[in-house]
This record gives structure tokens, C-alpha cells and sequence, in this order.
């Protein structure tokens, strides 16, 4: 009783952390690489989405730059839009990966012009997919997906203004399994907070 | 040394109380060096030599160059006209309006400077040759600078018509004009002719402009000096005063105060410094900002307002009768407009109200009664002095349509004299123009009365003006125009110092005359204000939209001007001049008023093909100019960046190119949305604005 007791207190602790720490991102459209970590060998491909959230309007264009380490990895495909949402006669005037398969994959898409916002808005909902991605291994070691803030535009379903509080949750890709990683800061307060809740009550039952 | 301390010792004001620091610090001989010292740094702040305002003048007749100082008298004194013509020995002059007339012989701009013992002032004075100027003598610029001098001469009269100038200079904190035996109603007048020439006073901050610091501010607080509280009750239809001010405290003028308390709304609804806490005027309203006195001024009028009889919803001489009388509600109409455009709360019953006074005393045929009968197809003792009243009156009800026409078909058939007046035509306008021939130019009350009205209502011409267009882009029979030249034509002796008055050509009403009160509305009259002043700030700001816009070569324009109040309410009847700055379009102007909402427009066509205009627009007042934001013009098609007339897929390419780049201002036509940054947004904008094939 006492042990599930305690593992119940450090996980509400350990939930309440992570609500602090994720409530921000709720707020605003969120571009992230889903999902975030992946480990493949050599010579084998790996797909992941780059998928938007938090949408409260439609997106009538999207454009981003993804930087990837060109020596463990390399472009091979992409699809944008894979789910259709932004009409049948999209606009697409992506550059693709650079060199044919280097980095970074610049993506430049636009809604067809026949859309409206409310069709834009019931297709595309809160979230979507913008870019399905593969890429294949080359060679042993870490490759990060990074999408920065300075290349990332939502536009609106009008193109008027851009989406604002756009935020980026970048990714990668173990190549051989050998990865050593360093835990993200997130990971590490999350580990913190938990280890000192566990303290705290280690100290209480002490003093009981 | 004994000059120094000798006039510290008898100085007044901060320059008086450091002498009385400094008389009792001498009667202790080692201190009396420290004691020079305090006074005088007291008294180089205190003493002060002030020009006039900066000037025009004309090669072709003497201008008045003027100014005064507040040091002893007998202090040497000397004025240079800049030149270099003899310097004037002003020594010994009253210091309260040193002038002297002067011609300057060669167009240019000139330097005048008074010196009094060690100190100095100087200004600019822009001397032209009408015969040299852009359209020569009769060109439009001509008669725009003979408006110009007008309105300085007149303001120079009013200076030097102040009670007991030279008597309250500088020391006096409170200045007024009596002409008609109610001194708090003619400086009222006298001080919005100020402030709507752009000259005011900024809040809680010490005016230095001789006008500023002497006229609006000391005639502001005589205005001031001469309220009194009153304690205001329930009206019969149940609304509470209290529940504005918790103390139900108005403030009121001491007699006649249907019309007195109206008047004496306007200089602080002109003020343009609601925020200004009065620290000079001692009692109720000390410590108190203008806004407050604005307020319950305005709050003792709605109070007062007549609650039963014909005259319901219309006011008397006194406050609270049944007697409705045509031209008191003509001030009450006048002050309800000056405050709500200031921000002031006039609550909407007033108006509720207000409309069934005004509809028993407005006639079928334009007239407008003197006393409310509530017979509309029989006036009552009408004039053709009130009947601009009536389009004051549908303005501020937002009336528009067959009573509008009435009163401005009425106001027309009066304008050149009684022959074919519509109506009565029963009092006269005491003044130079015999009756019955005084109902409208040489009668300061009638000219006031159409001037807002017609103003107000965005009215241009009326056939009966009879005035050829022009110079410039005045239409024919323009009624504004018409004023102008009357006034300026009938400007007594503006050339001497002693000139300026319109009162030797002008009555001021059935009842009274007085130079200082006539000037005054001449000065109104000749501003682009026709109730207040917009906030200067905002003006300079937000004040024209659309900052961009872009629009296909060869098809028109349109920007909006907008005035408004500090607080943000609307500004109505101000005269905009709009101005192509730069473009293909460069030098195209127009003007227009702004109406209820406090907007006017301008349209222009291009016809100078694609690029880039710039447009500003201005209020030109006597004393400043207000200019607006500048706002921008791209003549091509929106999203056609190649400018091959059709905005096609390349356009997307080549906007594409440009992705991430910033924009090169807020005319890059690659920066479609006007965003500051070329990206996919600005794609998808063009995308959905591609040329049909």
C-alpha cells in the first residue's frame, strides 16, 4: 500500500512538471517531426511527418527548411500535403533537397486557388501533415532534423499575414544504434523533478 | 549692481517673492553677495522679451512687426527690422506692445529682432512680391497670403485690444475682453479665435508663445474666474447628475446663463489641453483639469435645458424655463457640438430632448424662430441672422433631406441683402450695412451662424453667392471663398498698429457691436476649424489610410482623413488639403471637410502611369500647420512584379526567388500583403489574384 501510495505521489509530480513544462506549446501552431526519434542501420529508409497542431485557422501556405547531417543520411522522398488538405490543384514550388539528396529539404507549398478558408479550415482541422519525409541511412552515427523559427512561414488561408507564435519540436535520426544522446533539458528537469519528490518523501518517511 | 537688485526688489511674481528672500538676506551684510546671486538667476527666468509669431508680408505695403518685454521700463530697448533698415529706439515704449510699421522692398525671408537691455527675441518674417509669386497678383497664392495677413493682423488687434493691456502686462494672471457687458462670453470667443489658429496651450507644461502664455492661458482663467458652482437637480424624466458627479456640482456662468455657460464651453473644448490642471485660479475649480470643467460646464447646460412648455428640450435665457429661444439654443447647439467633438459626455437623452425644442423653433421655409412656437409653417420674429442655427442643428441630430435643403435654400436668398429672402426678415444688425440690407456679410452673427452650419453640413456653393471660380480651385459661387474675400477686403487699416479690427465694417448683432467681439468671429470664421481642433498627435500619425495600396496604372485613388479628439472622438467640419508629395502624380491636390465621422476623402486619377506617389494631407492654420502621416500609392497591378500588366505564375516564381528576403520598403511590390517580408504568404496573396486567362 505504502509503495503504491509513493508511486503515485511521484508520478502526479512528475505530471505536473511535465503540464508545466508542455503548456506553453499548446498555445501556439506547432511544427514537429513525428515522430521525433528514430534509429535505422545503414542503407535502410526512415520516414517521418512533418505535421502542424494547435491550428485555430487555416494554412493557406506553408514553407520550411530541413537541416539534416548530409554524411549519416540522405534525401530521398518527400510528399507534401499527403492528406490532401489543401485542394486538388496545389501550388507546389519546393526545391526539393538540395543537390538531389543533400541538406537542407527546402519546402515551399501552396493551397489551390479555388480553396476557401472554410474549406481550407474543415480539411485541415487543429492538425495536419505538411511534408512526409524519407530519408536513407549512409553512415553510422547522429543526424539531427532541425527546422528553425527564421525559415518557417504558416501563412493564413489569404495570404495576408503569417501565423503567429509558430513553434518548432525538432527530431532525429540514430543511424546503427550507437547513438550516444544527450538528454534534452526537458528530459533532464523531468528527471530533477522527479528525483527531488522522491527525496522530499524518502525525508518525510524517515522523520514519521 | 544697484539697477539689478532695485528691480528684484520691485519685481512681482517668482521675480517678487526671490526680491522679499533677498531684502530680508541683505539685512545680513555677509550674505548679501549670495543673495545677488539668487536673484538674479530668479530674475533672468522671470524677465523675458517675446516677438510676435513668425509672419507674412508683402513688398507692396507696410507690415507691423511688434513684440513686448517684461523688464523695467525705461530699460533700453531697440527693434531691427533685419534689412538693413534703421533700427528703431523702442526705449521708453509701452512694453506691453512695442510696434512699428515698416515696408521690406525686396521679396525674402527676414529676421526681426527686439533687444531689451542684455536680452533679445527674434522671428522670421516671409516677405513676398505679389508680382513674382507662382499665378502673379491675382493667383491663388496671392490671395492665400492675403488670408494669411489677415488673420495675423486680426490676432494683433486682439492683443492690443485686451482690457487694460498695459496695466495687467506681464504680471496679471487672468486677461479679457468686454465689448457686449458680458466679458466671460466675449473672451470665451475671443480665446477659441486663438485656439482655432493653432494657438494652444499643451497640458501641464508652461506656455512660452506670447499668444500661448498671454492670451489663451490668461483668458482661460479669466473665463474660469468667473464660474461659480451650481448644485444640480433630477430632471423630470429621472436623470441623475449625480451619478456623473457624485457632489451633482455644475458649473455656471452668472447670468444669462442660457446662452453664457454655452459660450464658455468652447474655449476648453478648443483647448486642446484637457489634461491641464488649473493651479492659477483660485476656489472650487482649482486643482481641477479642464476636462472636469468641460464636463460640469456642459453638465450644468444638459441640466438645464428646459423640461415642459414650447420651448421643452430647448433653452432660455435662464436655465430651467419654458421659453424656448431661438438663439440661445443656437449657442447650446454650438457648445453641444464643440464638446462632443473634445470627448465631453453629452448623454443621448439630451439629444432626445434637444430634437423637440429644435423641431417647435425650426420652420418649414429654413427659418429659424426667436422664440419656439411649434408651428413650423409660421415663423415667429425670424431672421435671417439665425437661420444657419437650423443647419447646426440637423448636423448634430444627423439629419439629412428635405430640412436641410430648406435651411440652405433659406441662408441663399438672404446672401447678397433682403431682395428675395425667403421669410421675415424683423431685426436688424447694428453696424455699418443699413437695414434691411445687413442679413448676412458685414453681420457677424449671421456670417458665424451660415459659416458653421454650411460648413458643417459639407455644403460648397449656393447659387446666390455669385463669385466667379477661382483663382485656383475654388468652384464658382463658392460661399467659403466669398467670406474670405469680404473679410480680408473689409479688414480696417491692417497695415498700422493700431489696425486690424473688422469692427468699423461689421455689426455684431441686432443688439450690440464691439471690435474685439467681431474680430474675434472673423477669425473663426477664416480658419479651416469649424468646431475644435483634432488632436495634432493623432493627425500626424493615423491621421491617412491606407498607409499602401497598390492599384492597377490609369484608375483612381481615394485616401481618408481622419481627425479626432485626443480621446478619440470624431472631429467634424475641418478643412483637409491633401497633396500628391512625390510620383508619377506629383502636385496633385484637393480638399475636402471632414463630416460626422470625422473623415474626408480625396480621389485622384492617375495620370502619370506606373511608380510610386506619396500623399500627405494638412490643416493650415494661422498659427501652424498640422500635417498627417505620409501615405504611399504603388500605380501597376498588385502581385505583377515583372510589370508585364497580368499577374501569372511567373509573378509566383519570381516572388519565390525572394523568399525570406525583407521587404525593400512598404512600396516592394514583391511584398504583396505589405508585411515587411517577401515569403510563401505573400505567394498564396498574388496566387489568389492571378489574371484570369
Amino acid at each position: 500500500m505504502k509503495i503504491i501510495s509513493r508511486t503515485l505521489q511521484l508520478l502526479a509530480v512528475a505530471g505536473l512538471a511535465a503540464t508545466l513544462l508542455s503548456s506553453e506549446a499548446v498555445a501556439d501552431p506547432t511544427v514537429s517531426v513525428v515522430p521525433t526519434n528514430q534509429t535505422i542501420n545503414v542503407a535502410d529508409p526512415v520516414s517521418f511527418d512533418i505535421i502542424v497542431s494547435g491550428l485555430t485557422e487555416p494554412v493557406g501556405g506553408f514553407s520550411f527548411l530541413l537541416y539534416f547531417n548530409d554524411i549519416i543520411v540522405s534525401g530521398d522522398s518527400y510528399v507534401n500535403d499527403p492528406g490532401g488538405t489543401m485542394g486538388a490543384f496545389p501550388l507546389d514550388l519546393s526545391f526539393g533537397f538540395t543537390g538531389g539528396s543533400g541538406s537542407p529539404l527546402d519546402i515551399f507549398y501552396v493551397a489551390d486557388d479555388t480553396e476557401t478558408q472554410a474549406s481550407l479550415a474543415a480539411a485541415q482541422g487543429a492538425s495536419f501533415t505538411l511534408t512526409k519525409v524519407t530519408l536513407m541511412g549512409l553512415a553510422n552515427g547522429l543526424s539531427p532534423l532541425t527546422l528553425t523559427l527564421a525559415d518557417l512561414v504558416l501563412s493564413n488561408w489569404d495570404g495576408s499575414a503569417d501565423l503567429e507564435g509558430v513553434q518548432v519540436q525538432n527530431g532525429s535520426i540514430c543511424v546503427g544504434g550507437n547513438c550516444n544522446e544527450v538528454p534534452e533539458p526537458a528530459t533532464l528537469l523531468l528527471l530533477g523533478a522527479a528525483l527531488s519528490a522522491l527525496a522530499i518523501i524518502r525525508r518525510r518517511r524517515r522523520a514519521a | 549692481m544697484t539697477s539689478v537688485s532695485k528691480s528684484l526688489l520691485f519685481g512681482a511674481g517668482v521675480g517678487g517673492a526671490l526680491s522679499r528672500l533677498a531684502r530680508s538676506l541683505f539685512k545680513n551684510a555677509t550674505l548679501a553677495m549670495v543673495a545677488i546671486a539668487i536673484a538674479a538667476t530668479a530674475s533672468s527666468a522671470w524677465a523675458e522679451t517675446l516677438l510676435m509669431p513668425k509672419r507674412d508680408a508683402r513688398t507692396t505695403a507696410p507690415v507691423v512687426v511688434w513684440g513686448v518685454h517684461t523688464q523695467a521700463a525705461g530699460t533700453a530697448c531697440s527693434l531691427n527690422f533685419g534689412d538693413g533698415s534703421a533700427v528703431q529706439n523702442c526705449t521708453g515704449v509701452d512694453r506691453s506692445y512695442i510696434a512699428f510699421a515698416h515696408t521690406y522692398a525686396l521679396q525674402g525671408t527676414y529676421t526681426a529682432t527686439l533687444t531689451v537691455g542684455a536680452e533679445s527675441a527674434t522671428t522670421p518674417i516671409q516677405v513676398f512680391d505679389p508680382a513674382l509669386m507662382v499665378g502673379g497678383i491675382g493667383g491663388d497664392n496671392n490671395r492665400s497670403l492675403g488670408i494669411n495677413m489677415a488673420i495675423q493682423d486680426g490676432l494683433r488687434f486682439l492683443w492690443t485690444s485686451q482690457s487694460s493691456r498695459a496695466a495687467n502686462f506681464p504680471a496679471a494672471t487672468t486677461t479679457f475682453w468686454n465689448d457686449t457687458g458680458f466679458s466671460y462670453a466675449d473672451t470665451s470667443l475671443v480665446v477659441l479665435s486663438f485656439e482655432n489658429q493653432g494657438y494652444t496651450i499643451t497640458a501641464n507644461a508652461a506656455p512660452t508663445g506670447i499668444y500661448e502664455k498671454y492670451i489663451v492661458r490668461r483668458g482661460l482663467n479669466f473665463v474660469i474666474s468667473q464660474l461659480s458652482t451650481v448644485v444640480l437637480g433630477v430632471t423630470p424624466g429621472g436623470n441623475n447628475p449625480c451619478a456623473v458627479y457624485a457632489d451633482c456640482v455644475g458649473l455656471s456662468t452668472a447670468a444669462d446663463t442660457g446662452y453664457t455657460v454655452a459660450v464658455a464651453i468652447l474655449p476648453f473644448a478648443g483647448s486642446g489641453a484637457l489634461a491641464q490642471v488649473n493651479t492659477e485660479v483660485a476656489g472650487y475649480t482649482n486643482g481641477k483639469t479642464y476636462g472636469e470643467i468641460l464636463q460640469r460646464l456642459v453638465n450644468a447646460l444638459i441640466w438645464g435645458q428646459n423640461d415642459s412648455g414650447n420651448g421643452q428640450g430647448s433653452w432660455d435665457y435662464n436655465f430651467n424655463s419654458t421659453r424656448g429661444d431661438g438663439s440661445t439654443l443656437g449657442w447650446d447647439t454650438t457648445a453641444l457640438l464643440d464638446a462632443g467633438a473634445s470627448g465631453a459626455t453629452v448623454p443621448a437623452w439630451v439629444k432626445t430632448e434637444y430634437k423637440k425644442g429644435f423641431d417647435c423653433t425650426l420652420n418649414t421655409d429654413g427659418s429659424f424662430d426667436y422664440v419656439a412656437d411649434c408651428n413650423a409653417a409660421l415663423p415667429n420674429n425670424a431672421g435671417p441672422q439665425k437661420v444657419g442655427i437650423g443647419l447646426q442643428g440637423l448636423f448634430l441630430l444627423g439629419e439629412t433631406g428635405a430640412r436641410v435643403t430648406a435651411v440652405r435654400n433659406n441662408i441663399n436668398s438672404w446672401w447678397n441683402g433682403a431682395a428675395g429672402g425667403i421669410g421675415q426678415n424683423v431685426w436688424g444688425c447694428a453696424g455699418p450695412i443699413s437695414f434691411p440690407n445687413d442679413t448676412n456679410k458685414g453681420c457677424a452673427y449671421s456670417m458665424f451662424n451660415n459659416f458653421k452650419g454650411l460648413k458643417l453640413q459639407g455644403i460648397v456653393t449656393l447659387p446666390n453667392v455669385v463669385r466667379p471660380a477661382g483663382p485656383g480651385a475654388q468652384p464658382a459661387n463658392d460661399w467659403h471663398a466669398d467670406y474670405q474675400d469680404w473679410l480680408v477686403t473689409n479688414q480696417s487699416a491692417p497695415a498700422t498698429i493700431a489696425g486690424g479690427t473688422w469692427g468699423p465694417s461689421m455689426g455684431w448683432s441686432c443688439c450690440a457691436i464691439g471690435d474685439s467681439i467681431e474680430t474675434a468671429i472673423a477669425e473663426l470664421i477664416l480658419s479651416p476649424i469649424a468646431l475644435v481642433a483634432p488632436d495634432p498627435i493623432l493627425f500626424s500619425t493615423v491621421g491617412l489610410s491606407p498607409v499602401s495600396a497598390t492599384n492597377p496604372v490609369g484608375t483612381d485613388h481615394t485616401v481618408t482623413a481622419f481627425t479626432q479628439a485626443a480621446g478619440g472622438a470624431p472631429v467634424p467640419g475641418v478643412t483637409i488639403s491633401f497633396s500628391v508629395l512625390t510620383g508619377p502624380n506629383t502636385g496633385k491636390t484637393g480638399t475636402g471637410t471632414t463630416g460626422a465621422d470625422g473623415k474626408a476623402t480625396f480621389t485622384y486619377h492617375d495620370d502619370g502611369g506606373a511608380g510610386t506617389d506619396t500623399i500627405q494631407a494638412f490643416i493650415t492654420l494661422g498659427g501652424s500647420t498640422l500635417s498627417s502621416n505620409i501615405v504611399s500609392k504603388i500605380w501597376g497591378l498588385a502581385c505583377d512584379v515583372n510589370n508585364d500588366g497580368k499577374v501569372t505564375n511567373t509573378d509566383l516564381l519570381l516572388i519565390r526567388a525572394k523568399n525570406g528576403q525583407a521587404a525593400t520598403g512598404p512600396t516592394d511590390p514583391y511584398d504583396a500583403n505589405h508585411d515587411g517580408k517577401i515569403n510563401v504568404a505573400d505567394v498564396r496573396y498574388c496566387q489568389l489574384r492571378l489574371t484570369p486567362p
